[in-house]
């Protein structure tokens, strides 16, 4: 559903950087920021918190691991021991190689899946631009306007007097 | 094996199968009689599922098509069971020792021949080229029919013209000449006689490679007409002259039998001493126990020197002085005293081509006293009857247009005469020539008329290698093609009734019936001696034999000859010999033989020029090297060997290379070397004197299967000598305790199958690759894949040279897999195609391996083999499985394997589940000796021993218990199922 | 209809600047990066094509007749086992190393030079391991059954595969090795792709553009767990890259081989695999900042810091081929010393000491400021570290397969013209893949370029 936005668009990262969190000082509710790169910083400014991803690592790794380990007891020991050059059915040290390498298949994959989930990014979805720039060369914050919300001339004279190369407003869906 | 072996059919069924003979009239099957086929306790229905089962194993194994024509089903004889294999009794063809043998028969078609253990002679041992003659049956190169003229034609019009022929011939009192090679069959030699005895018929015996020189002098030393029967059983100490007893000599095999059972150091004292004196180095001087190469001119000489000094003990026998300073007085000493030592159970054999020389020998013997003892006169070898003086007459009658018919049976003097040319011409002399060769040879496209006999394993016959030793020869599969047997032509020739079947009966009911008391009625006679292949009359008592010969001549031209040579001066000398494999070059179309690495130098596919390695490096030649041989008018190119122990100024070269008719295999490979043999006065002479050796600037490589000959200080081949086995039986060989187990062995299964070799039985004869070849259908590759290192063999024998390159020890180890108990090749393949089978078998899985070759790196012993290409039905591989004949000799229980996959010895696993099936459907336990490898199976020196090392009682534990045991590569811990038993050397 | 009403007298006395949208140093970047991608291809990119697609079709056709006929046309035999394949192998997986640890490990290191090679690195090691994936598929004697490594349900009863088997751990490790670095590449990729996206008017390029950037919109929010991702991925490829080829090692660690039976070679490998893939890094790098312009991005700074790479890593090598020979000596196993006198002193003893040449001696010359400032001398030293890794296999591969146990199988190994084409046609595919990448993808990660440079002198985070 379309609502409107305050776009400001910065050349600067850093000014940028000051810029919201001069705003979030202020209590407004920054929407988002785009950037043709992370901008550091601007997570403690945006107040984001820590991705949860390397618990999804973690899980899918463990899972991964067990799992091959499991398969190959039960290959080797229980569905079809032979007698491989006189050594033992379970040859745990021989297990592994193979063990580590899907493990961290497993891990790998599960990650980088959760993470397109979480951001939803996915083939043929259209991206919601806040203007093409901001995957070349410009930066820009998105306030997201709700009726009584705040005093929308303030957030852009903030804006402004932190270095906004230009201030638009849209409607659209981000 | 044996076990069906010993099996014995009830006498009504042996009454039964006469009937059937006499029903089944000219069928070729007629009175056969089967060693083996169903035992009694099998129901005919448990028969036909037996049946059913081999079809289809027949049918899964590659054999196809074809099959049936080998199968006159029509009156399909009982002991004939599709898929059960059938034993034949009957004789080897393959050379003139006649060794007595079985055929393995699978659907009518023979697959396979062992030795006939019940011949007190041979026992059940054979060698290299008598495994291949079965691969000769299925030769393209056979003519399919008789020609005339180089075209088709009918037996009819053929006989009609030869005898009419023949009777104006006889007529006009002109000439008619049979030409054959040695008669071994009683039956033969009497229907010949009765040929030639009729006026102007005659009969001239000729053989590729002469002994005359041997039978003339012991017919003037002992009035004695025949080759003396040598026993080496007796001999307690062997002295060799340039004699290959053990590899190509008259009978190898009865020879490498006899004098390996003298090789038991556990006998203790009773181990043989062997000193050997010769040129090259040949398989039986890599045995000797001491080695001393001498110059071929100076055979005489030694001997001479060895009766010089046997006379000086014996006294009242005068021999003069020889100049010695060419040769190893301190040898020929310790010989001599050996040899005196010895008397009664010592043996002096000598190979020279020469009168003299083999005079001398005789005198040497007969001091020694070892006539009647160790060398037999009165049962001597019908071997080798060939007369050199009546061949070089007749073809002085041909050239003279004095013959009017020729016949040529068995011989191929076009290839194999040293004047080949000069008999090619006088052919060309006589009216009507006939050849009864198998195929369009040298000699047989100069026939106006070929009539090709049959394979020896088609045809019926007998033969007498040794006085009072007869033997019989059945057909095992219906003529393949339009062919008659010799004896059939000649019968028809003489217008008599061609069958030989009744001919060979009569002899036998006339002649050798009366001659036992065993059995009262012929038929039962002639049954028995059918199945057992061989009937041995009792032999001539030994009565005395004066030495009666001229030794002071003797003495007289062996030194002339030495004055000559000494004058002859500059050049090398040359020396020619009968390879192992392709022997006399009859059977060089044969793939196996082409293949089977030499015994000593490891090349195949072709001759070479043997060079010493000090002359080599003086002309700067290599092996490969192209050198022109040119001794008088003739020039032989080939390339070179460098050949430790080859004696200084001599090239060995082998005969029976460079056939030009032989046929596809053959045609092309190595250079006929006959031509340089000399002619002169009466006999054919090896060797030659005043040779000249001229390099030609090319290169052919060898293609040897071995190129490094050193052990490199490694412990591969244990060997000690006789003394200090006796007063330390372990010596050394014992050292490896068993390594420490990384794991908790895993439990055992019923068996655990092993093998023991005998390192000082082996001889090194490769008999054991051939049989392994025939038995598991390994492929042959040819000269340019083994040049790249990838023939196929399961079982080579790894050959060493230790000490001096001028007089090496040579040692020699089959190596096959060792079926190790921690296998490196196992956890190695990444789809366990190679894994270990509960009876401790290291089992290859073709179906499943793709073919990464990992398991090949992993093996210590190397004996793994890959598929490089498709070798069966493969245009690039055009040798036996490339052609639907040629097919009939695979084992139908052995896979042809596919390209890309990995194969190697399987301990004959198709035989121990023979073995193990044999057993059960008796209802006991698989007895020890039940299971036979191929490679036991084969071997005439038994030095090999295969068996259950779970049984602590079975032969093979036994060994591997003996104090000379060890593994090879124990120290890598792999735990090989297969034991070696050091080598002893009475030195 | 929402309007923002500025209040009058503010706006009086501040009115916003002239747009200046943009920065413009970020986004002569994008061109800089972008420009080659519609530029019609140079002289030089196509001459270096022809010859990469010629070398490919060579391979291709080698490849062809050798399933075709068998193994048997290469020089291998009953001895010698392997040679030319699995060498090309570990070579191949060698140089794919080199682009995991510039692209994972540096960036855990937070070696900022890397930005700007690291995408080009990565692509080089997805190329590399094709190439090797495809040696130990086509040494196979029947390829075509090659399936059978994975362990698949099946009707053929209890069938498996055996998970003692190194070949097996390869299988594992190669698979999981590419799969990760495409992941890795590919994730890496998308705001590339969304800036060429928005870069591009609307068309095929355009299209495609979208489909592959996902509909990236450079989402703060993203950003920040996209960069966790990274580091999490890098952290994953970096014992990833070790293990891998650490087992390609163990092939030969555990087999009973005198020369390849040696605990040494898990670290000895790895060291070596970095050192060849730094050689080949630099090769291409030094290609395509000519070919393609960006001697601004493709700097001095980073050949010099790869030089050093080299110089270490090659020492390292050198160190080890000391200690094998020591260990050979010192262990008194009779088979191990003969093995590495024959290499030293034997047939192949002229690659034994090229090797040595090349991978030991050659890396000292480094440790020279003007060497290393030097591009022409890098890219001659950067081949001749390719020869001398290739060499180094081989020697290892060949020389202790040749002569074991048993002298009486000792043999020589010469490789057949085939063998040559087949590896002359792994360059050939290595090349096309490169040159093609090089065209049609954006060969420097602008969005980290654009980072380090939009925080240059910034405190990172």
């Amino acid at each position: 559903m379309a609502s409107a936005y305050l776009i400001a668009t910065f050349a600067e990262p850093r000014a940028l950087v000051d810029a919201v969190a001069a705003i979030r000082a202020r209590g407004f509710k920054i929407y988002d920021v785009y950037a043709p790169c992370p901008v550091h910083g601007l997570d403690e400014a945006m107040g984001i918190r820590r991705s949860r991803l390397p618990y999804v690592t973690l899980v899918a790794g463990v899972l991964a691991c067990a799992a091959t380990v499991a398969f190959e007891f039960y290959v080797a020991v229980f569905d079809w021991a032979l007698n491989i050059g006189g050594k033992p059915d379970n040859s745990t040290l021989a297990f592994v190689p193979i063990a580590f390498e899907m493990t961290v298949l497993g891990a790998g994959l599960a990650t980088a899946a959760a993470f397109l989930l979480r951001a939803g990014l996915f083939p043929g979805s259209a991206p919601k631009l806040a203007g093409p720039p901001v995957t070349d060369d410009t930066f820009a914050v998105a306030l997201r306007w709700r009726p009584n919300a705040f005093d929308t001339g303030e957030a852009r004279n903030l804006l402004i007097e932190n270095g906004a190369t230009d201030i638009r407003q849209m409607v659209g869906d981000l | 094996m044996n076990a069906e072996l010993r099996f014995w059919k009830s006498v009504d069924e042996l009454r039964r199968d006469a009937d059937d003979g006499a029903a089944a009239g000219r069928d070729c099957f007629a009175g056969q009689r089967a060693r083996t086929g169903p035992p009694p306790a099998v129901s005919r229905r448990d028969f036909l599922t037996l049946a059913g089962f081999g079809l289809a194993a027949a049918a899964a194994a590659c054999s196809r098509g074809s099959v049936q024509k080998a199968i006159p089903m029509l009156n399909q004889p009982e002991q004939m069971t599709p898929g059960v294999a059938s034993y034949y009794a009957t004789t080897c063809g393959g050379c003139s020792a006649g060794c007595a043998l079985l055929v393995k028969t699978r659907d009518g078609r023979p697959i396979k021949v062992e030795g006939n253990a019940e011949s007190a002679v041979f026992g059940g041992g054979t060698c290299a080229s008598g495994q291949a003659t079965v691969l000769s049956l299925y030769d393209d190169a056979r003519l399919k029919g008789p020609l005339w003229r180089g075209q088709p034609a009918a037996w009819a019009e053929i006989d009609a013209h030869v005898s009419s022929r023949i009777a104006a011939a006889a007529a006009a009192r002109k000439r008619v000449v049979l030409l054959s090679r040695t008669i071994l069959g009683p039956a033969t030699r009497r229907l010949v006689r009765e040929w030639s005895s009729r006026p102007g018929f005659e009969h001239v015996t000729r053989d590729a490679i002469s002994y005359s020189a041997l039978r003339d002098a012991t017919r003037a030393s002992f009035g004695v007409d025949g080759i003396p029967h040598y026993r080496f059983a007796g001999a307690s100490v062997i002295v060799g002259i340039e004699a290959d007893f053990l590899g190509a000599w008259l009978s190898p095999v009865e020879f490498t039998r006899e004098y390996a059972g003298r090789r038991r150091p556990e006998s203790g004292a009773l181990m043989s001493r062997h000193v050997h004196f010769e040129s090259g180095l040949s398989l039986t001087g890599s045995n000797a126990d001491l080695r001393v190469p001498i110059a071929p001119s100076e055979q005489g000489l030694v001997a001479l020197a060895l009766l010089h000094r046997i006379a000086r003990r014996h006294g009242g026998f005068e021999v003069p002085e020889v100049d010695e300073s060419s040769l190893d007085a301190e040898a020929l000493d310790e010989a001599a005293e050996d040899l005196w030592r010895a008397r009664g159970e010592s043996l002096v054999v000598a190979g020279a081509h020469d009168e003299a020389t083999q005079t001398i020998v005789h005198a040497t013997n007969a001091l020694l006293g070892n006539i009647g003892r160790t060398v037999d006169l009165d049962n001597v070898s019908l071997q080798k009857q060939g007369d050199d003086a009546a061949f070089d007459r007749l073809v002085e009658d041909m050239a003279e247009r004095r013959v009017d018919v020729l016949i040529l049976y068995g011989v191929n003097p076009a290839y194999d005469a040293p004047d080949a040319d000069r008999f090619a011409a006088a052919m060309a002399r006589v009216p009507l020539t006939v050849s009864l060769a198998d195929r369009l040879d040298e000699t047989a496209a100069r026939a106006d008329i070929v009539c090709p006999d049959h394979h020896f394993l088609e045809a019926w016959g007998d033969a007498e290698p040794i006085a009072r030793h007869c033997s019989l020869a059945q057909p095992t599969i219906a003529p393949l093609f339009d062919t008659r047997a010799a004896q059939e032509s000649l019968l028809a020739w003489q217008g008599r009734t061609p069958d030989f079947y009744e001919y060979l009966r009569a002899y036998w009911r006339e002649a050798l019936f009366p001659a036992q008391d065993r059995y009262d009625s012929f038929d039962e006679f002639w049954d028995h001696s059918l199945h057992d292949g061989v009937f041995a009359r009792s032999p001539r008592p030994s009565n005395e034999h004066r030495f009666e010969g001229d030794c002071a001549r003797a003495a007289a031209s062996v030194l002339r000859a030495r004055a000559q040579r000494a004058a002859a001066g500059i050049g090398y000398e040359l020396h020619l010999y009968e390879p192992v494999g392709v022997r006399d070059g009859a059977h060089a179309n044969n793939p196996w033989l082409q293949e089977l690495p030499d015994p000593v130098s490891k090349v195949t596919w072709g001759n070479y020029a043997a060079l010493a390695p000090a002359l080599a490096s003086r002309l700067a030649l290599a092996d490969g090297d192209v050198v022109a041989i040119e001794a008088g008018a003739q020039r032989v190119e080939l390339p070179v060997l460098v050949q430790p122990g080859q004696s200084a100024q001599t090239i060995s070269v082998a005969l029976g290379y460079g056939r030009t008719r032989a046929g596809r295999v053959a045609d092309g490979v190595g250079a006929n070397a006959y031509p340089l043999a000399q002619s002169s006065g009466g006999g054919r002479r090896y060797i030659r004197t005043g040779v000249r050796l001229a390099r030609t600037g090319r290169r052919d490589p060898l293609a040897a299967t071995q190129t490094h000959h050193s052990m490199e200080g490694r412990e591969i081949v244990k060997q000690t000598t006789l003394a200090s086995f006796l007063e330390s039986p372990a010596g050394g060989a014992d050292a490896h305790a068993d390594l420490p187990n990384l794991w908790a062995e895993r439990p055992r299964g019923e068996h655990n199958w092993g093998m023991a070799i005998d390192l000082t039985a082996c001889t090194g004869c490769s008999a054991c690759v051939t049989a392994c070849q025939a038995e598991n259908n390994v492929p042959v590759v040819g000269r340019d894949e083994v040049r790249r290192g990838r023939e196929m063999h399961w079982i080579r024998l790894d050959r060493y040279y230790t000490g001096s390159e001028d007089a090496p020890e040579t040692l020699v180890q089959p190596m096959m897999c060792q079926h190790c108990g921690h296998a490196p090749c196992e956890p190695v393949c990444p789809v366990l195609a190679t894994v270990h089978s509960s009876d401790g078998l290291n089992q290859q899985v073709y179906n499943r391996c793709v073919g990464t070759r990992y398991c090949e790196n992993n093996c210590p012993y190397k004996v793994r083999r890959f598929n490089w290409f498709e070798y069966a039905r493969n245009d690039r591989f055009d040798f036996n499985m490339n052609s639907p004949l040629g097919e009939m000799v695979l084992n139908p229980d052995v896979t042809v394997r596919s390209r890309g996959v990995m194969e190697k010895c399987s301990l004959c696993v198709q035989r121990i589940q023979a073995g193990k099936l044999e057993a059960s459907r008796e209802g006991r336990p698989v007895a020890d000796g039940d299971i036979q490898t191929a490679c036991q199976q084969v071997c005439p020196a038994e030095a090999i021993v295969f068996g259950d090392l779970a049984d602590p009682s079975s032969r093979v534990s036994r060994l591997s218990r003996q104090q000379r045991r060890y593994r090879v590569l124990e120290e890598v811990g792999t735990r090989p199922n297969v034991t070696y038993l050091a080598k002893v050397r009475n030195a | 209809m929402i309007r923002f009403e500025p209040r009058a007298d503010r706006s009086l006395r501040l009115q916003p600047r002239p747009p200046i949208v943009g920065n413009p140093a970020l986004g002569r970047i994008t061109d800089d990066v972008a420009r080659p991608l519609d530029a019609r291809p140079g002289l030089g990119w196509c001459a270096c094509f022809a010859a990469a697609a010629t070398a490919l079709s060579i391979g291709v056709a080698c490849v062809a007749y050798e399933i075709a006929t068998g193994i048997g046309v290469w020089g291998l035999n009953r001895t010698v086992g392997w040679a030319f394949d699995i060498t090309n192998f570990v070579f191949w997986v060698g140089i794919g190393h080199a682009g995991t640890l510039i692209s994972a490990i540096l960036l855990l290191f937070r070696q900022r030079w890397r930005t700007s090679i690291n995408r080009s690195a990565e692509a080089m090691t997805i190329f590399a391991v094709v190439c090797a994936a495809l040696f130990p598929l086509i040494h196979m004697g029947r390829p075509w059954l090659a399936f059978w490594v994975f362990p698949y349900p099946n009707s053929r009863g209890s069938l498996w595969v055996n998970f003692r088997s190194p070949l097996l751990w390869d299988v594992f490790a190669i698979n999981t090795y590419m799969t990760i670095s495409l992941v890795f590449w590919y994730i890496g990729m998308i705001p590339d792709f969304a800036t060429l996206r928005d870069r591009a008017s609307a068309g095929l390029r355009k299209t495609i553009y979208s489909i592959a950037s996902l509909g990236w919109n450079g989402s703060h929010r993203t950003w920040s767990r996209y960069e966790t991702l990274n580091v999490i991925l890098a952290g994953l490829a970096t014992p990833l890259v070790i293990s891998v080829h650490s087992i390609v090692s163990m092939d030969f660690a555990t087999s009973i081989l005198p020369g390849w039976h040696t605990t040494i070679f898990p670290p000895y490998f790895v060291a070596g695999a970095v050192y060849s893939g730094f050689g080949m890094v630099t090769t291409l790098l030094i290609l395509t900042r000519s070919l393609m312009h960006l001697e601004a991005y493709i700097t001095h700074r980073n050949l010099d810091a790869m030089a050093k790479v080299m110089l270490l890593t090659g020492s390292m090598v050198g160190l080890a081929y000391g200690t094998e020979f020591y260990v050979a000596w010192i262990s008194g196993n009779m088979y191990e010393q003969a093995t590495f006198i024959g290499r030293a002193t034997g047939p192949y003893a002229w690659c034994f000491w090229t090797m040595v040449a090349c991978n030991a001696l050659a890396p000292q010359v480094l440790w020279s400021k003007r060497i290393r400032a030097s591009v022409p001398a890098l890219f001659v030293f950067s081949i001749l570290v390719n020869v001398g890794m290739w060499l180094e296999r081989f020697v290892i591969i060949v020389t202790s397969l040749h002569r074991s146990y048993l002298p009486s199988s000792w043999v020589m190994y010469r490789p057949t013209l085939i063998e040559v084409g087949t590896l002359v046609g792994s360059f050939g595919l290595f090349f096309s893949c490169f040159l093609l990448f090089i065209r049609l993808l954006p060969m420097i990660a602008m969005w980290e370029v654009k980072g380090a440079a939009s925080h240059a002198g910034g405190t990172h985070g």
